[in-house]
């Protein structure tokens, strides 16, 4: 079973195997155990002279060297009783209870390691299969790029081809239901604003601000970020240092533990902020509106990296979209096209001294900073559709540079090959950062892009550091965030962080452990729930006497088999299939479990790849206009179904080749064999209400027949159930940035 | 090869694919931890004996060069039972009523046998113990209870 776990294909990979190096170990705590015991190993080995002896010597002689040892140090007054005046026997006893008591807390120790690393795999592993789908949509477009013989990008039929014009346009902000506050911000912005900002941003939800200027402040941002040029240079002459945070992922909170440990933005203290400030997290807008204010209010001092998650479609599928519609549901689509104007211009990279490059992502073997410096990057504004060119042939080469350096990560295997783990952008090995490095004379190389559990790694022999700054990533307790601080030598040390600490502390390690186990398995069970009927008739193959039990390493390859996750499915299995013993495995818990409310209602939270598909107009417009090659404004239904191939070719799912065509067909009004826009557009929504209403009929179904045959969930699976629900609340309170856990990291 | 079973055979590589990288297998240093992991409860000594190093990078351990520790350790006679801790425990109970000084735990942790340090000994406490009364004492049958059930990767 663990062979075919994504991370043992070392040696190159199946067909859908992708390659995965192993966690670092470096950091992690459990090699920190080691080293402590290195410590006190040290200090019980002194002989009677202060020589060392052998670890493994006699009891009764190391019991007597321990008594002079106590004596030396003077414990003597705590074991008076005990030890003084012991018969020989009784004090090895002694000795041999603490060993025993110590034996047993480190094995406990490393099981909780041990357990910590099994979900971290399980977030991650998700995490990457999730935004393969995302990435498809990216090949999928230059597939159909490929088709189209002479495919021109898309043209700027509904945005007008001057960008400043969306910029210039006074369109009525309306006003919000609810409270705003209100206050008089003008440009330009200073300090004051700023902290005014933070003073309202941290006050828990309810707190917005006024959408004129939240409008505002997106627009001068995107203003000021035009005029800068792709590749940034920062120089440390002044400052004589710099500060580089990475991820922030919405979390407000660690931005303000930055901000409030390392001081706000000033010509002495520059910062560079490594793009994904949005998604995931609930605070997004907070943080990037803060991000673009401290941007406006100390120029020469804030740098800005667009990062992945910088993107109309990532934020669609990963909950920025959602969150901007819930905080400002009259505003959200004018501020949405604000930010995708923030983004489209925010800079691809910084190069601090000449000599170290900032990324978000990395670089592949034919990364060339030449080319993206003389790309017009504001064609891109989402860079998983075609970039914006006004009728001219689409470059091809220009977009996979930009997509390397957004979306690739290091490699410990030498080598440049595709990133199958995310879909797009490639692993890079140590060969190819040498070669990097040299072509472009650059000392190492700083990226984000990937949570790591110490907020920070060092790979390829120092020469690329990964930095991400959101604690608490993936689950309360999941990871420590960081912060980096360069000197003008440009040498680095790392400030790591959790936030909200004291929420964290006041939980035992079994209950923040039982919290991150929890969201990981949520996670999983609802992208369990996509294969579920598959997984029911996988199951009953392997089943013909419908006993409801089948081996565990059948269990175990069918999971595997039809999710292709590489996730260890044998430590699993007694949280997937609950109340099942050791020798067989009762499926059918595993499918009940799927079909609990608590992951039902996850499921209902999320979007999938399809769905932002289909809602995102300019996705679909951005086919239609590829698909248009002769720009006539129509498309006819032979060119139509070639994208169809390809669309279900690269996004199989709840999709039907023959409903898509019986649709147009059936827009095509006057028969004569073309569709135009409005028609296509029309095609792709009523199949999309039709694919939710055929979810949902799916969804009914089953729980007619369950509840047909009186079969409440098992009573092991309402536990876990209930389990999961309890432990996944989130606990919501005003920010403050004063409780934190820091510490300082000198990697010499 | 070892007399290792299958089974154990998978756990073992899944605890190399986690703890160690592909080819070159597991650090040397973390052999302890990576018979912990399995289930196993060797003293530092023992780990010592068996190959473990006490700085990394100094050595590296291979798959099939680990299951004969593995084999070996498994074999070592003591695990330490429930039984075991109380009758040891009691040497601190001196009103014979269950309970015992937590100072005295704590010290006697600290300083000795293989020794933990104080950062260890608290997270120790702040999992499986519960407060101490007024006079300082705890009841440690609960405490040797929590201590035993951790939580087991594999079963």
């Amino acid at each position: 079973m663990l062979r075919s776990c994504v991370c043992l294909r070392s040696d190159g990979g199946s067909s859908s195997g992708g390659k995965r190096r192993s966690s670092s170990v470096e950091d992690a705590s459990s090699c920190r155990s080691s080293e402590i015991e290195r410590v006190g190993a040290s200090m019980q080995t002194l002989g009677p002279n202060g020589q060392p002896h052998s670890a493994a010597g006699q009891t009764t002689t190391r019991a007597s060297s321990l008594l002079q040892l106590f004596q030396r140090k003077g414990w003597c007054k705590h074991f008076r009783k005990p030890l003084r005046g012991m018969s020989a026997s009784r004090a090895e006893k002694t000795i041999r209870a603490a060993i025993l008591i110590q034996k047993w807390y480190r094995r406990h120790q490393a099981h909780r390691e041990m357990k910590k690393r099994c979900n971290w795999q399980i977030f991650q592993n998700l995490e990457y299969a999730s935004e393969q789908d995302q990435a498809e949509l990216y090949k999928f477009f230059n597939d159909l790029i490929k088709h189209m013989p002479q495919a021109a990008g898309t043209k700027n039929q509904h945005h007008s081809s001057s960008i400043t014009s969306v910029l210039e346009e006074r369109d009525e902000i309306l006003e919000e239901v609810g409270d705003v506050v209100r206050t008089k911000m003008e440009l330009p912005l200073k300090k004051s604003h700023v902290e005014f900002l933070i003073d309202v941003f941290r006050k828990k939800r309810g707190n917005r601000l006024q959408p004129q200027l939240v409008a505002m402040i997106l627009r001068e941002a995107a203003k000021s970020l035009k005029q800068m040029p792709n590749i940034v240079m920062v120089s440390t002459a002044v400052s004589l240092q710099v500060t580089v945070c990475g991820d922030l992922h919405g979390k407000l909170d660690d931005l303000l533990v930055v901000l409030h440990k390392n001081g706000l933005p000033s010509a002495s203290n520059p910062y560079v902020f490594n793009g994904d400030f949005v998604d995931r997290g609930k605070k997004g807008l907070e943080v990037l509106l803060l991000l673009l204010s401290l941007y406006l209010a100390f120029p020469n001092a804030v740098f800005l990296n667009r990062g992945n998650h910088e993107d109309s479609i990532m934020n669609a599928r990963y909950g920025f979209i959602r969150e901007v519609e819930g905080k400002y549901p009259r505003n959200h689509k004018r501020l949405l096209r604000l930010i995708d104007e923030v983004y489209r211009w925010l800079p691809l990279g910084s190069v601090l001294n000449n000599r170290v490059l900032i990324v978000h992502g990395g670089f592949s073997d034919s990364t060339s900073l030449d080319l993206i410096k003389s790309i017009d990057r504001g064609k891109y504004v989402s860079i998983l559709r075609p970039p914006i060119t006004d009728g001219e042939p689409l470059d091809k080469t220009e977009w996979q540079q930009i997509f390397d350096i957004m979306w690739s990560d290091p490699q410990a295997a030498q080598g440049c090959v595709p990133n199958t783990l995310r879909g797009a952008g490639c692993w890079f090995g140590p060969d190819t950062t040498e070669l990097f490095l040299k072509r472009h004379r650059l000392s190492y190389v700083i990226r984000s892009h990937e949570c790591k559990p110490n907020g920070h790694e060092f790979m390829h022999d120092n020469k690329v550091i990964t930095i991400f700054s959101a604690s608490n990533y993936y689950a309360m307790g999941s990871n420590k965030g960081a912060y980096m601080r360069l000197n003008n030598q440009l040498n680095p040390y790392f400030v790591q962080y959790i936030s909200a600490a004291s929420q964290t502390k006041k939980l035992s390690f079994r209950q923040r452990m039982g919290m991150v186990e929890s969201s990981a398995l949520k996670e999983l069970a609802v992208r369990l729930r996509e294969h579920r009927d598959e997984l029911e008739t996988e199951f009953r193959k392997y089943d013909p006497d419908d006993t409801g039990l089948i081996s565990i390493s059948k269990w175990c390859f069918v999971m595997e088999e039809i999710t292709k996750l590489g996730l260890p499915w044998r430590l699993l299995r007694d949280r997937l299939a609950p109340g099942t013993d050791n020798q067989k495995v009762n499926y059918l818990t595993t499918l009940d479990l799927l079909d609990t409310d608590v992951i039902l209602e996850a499921e209902a939270d999320g979007t999938t790849v399809m769905d932002a598909l289909y809602a995102n107009k300019a996705s679909l417009e951005a086919i239609f206009n590829i698909i248009d090659a002769d720009n006539s404004g129509e498309i006819t239904l032979d060119e139509f179904e070639t994208a169809i191939d390809l669309l279900v070719a690269h996004m199989p799912g709840a999709y039907s080749k023959e409903e898509m065509l019986e649709k147009c067909r059936m827009m095509d009004l006057n028969g004569d064999g073309k569709v135009d826009l409005n028609e296509f557009l029309e095609a792709f929504r009523l199949s999309d209400m039709h694919r939710k209403q055929q979810q949902e009929a799916d969804m009914r179904k089953r729980t007619a027949t369950r509840s047909s045959v009186n079969q409440p969930h098992s009573e092991s699976v309402a536990e876990l159930a209930n389990a999961i629900s309890k432990n996944t609340l989130v606990i919501e309170q005003d920010i403050d940035p004063t409780d934190c856990e820091a510490k300082v990291i000198d990697p010499k | 090869m070892a007399d290792v079973p299958k089974r154990e055979v998978e756990n073992v590589e899944f605890v190399f694919e986690v703890m160690g990288s592909p080819g070159e297998g597991i650090d040397a240093v973390d052999l302890g931890d990576a018979l912990r992991a399995l289930n196993l409860n060797p003293t530092l000594a023992l780990i010592e004996k068996m190959g473990g190093t006490k700085k990394r990078n100094e050595k590296k351990i291979k798959l099939d060069e680990f299951l004969p520790i593995y084999s070996q350790v498994k074999k070592e006679k003591e695990q330490g039972c429930y039984e075991d801790f109380i009758e040891c425990l009691k040497l601190y109970d001196k009103e014979e009523n269950g309970t015992m000084m937590l100072a005295e735990l704590h010290h006697a942790l600290l300083a000795l046998g293989e020794s933990l340090e104080d950062e260890q000994v608290e997270t120790l406490f702040a999992d499986c113990m519960d407060p101490e009364d007024d006079e300082g004492f705890i009841p440690y049958s609960q405490f040797i209870q929590r201590l035993m059930s951790d939580p087991v990767v594999f079963d």
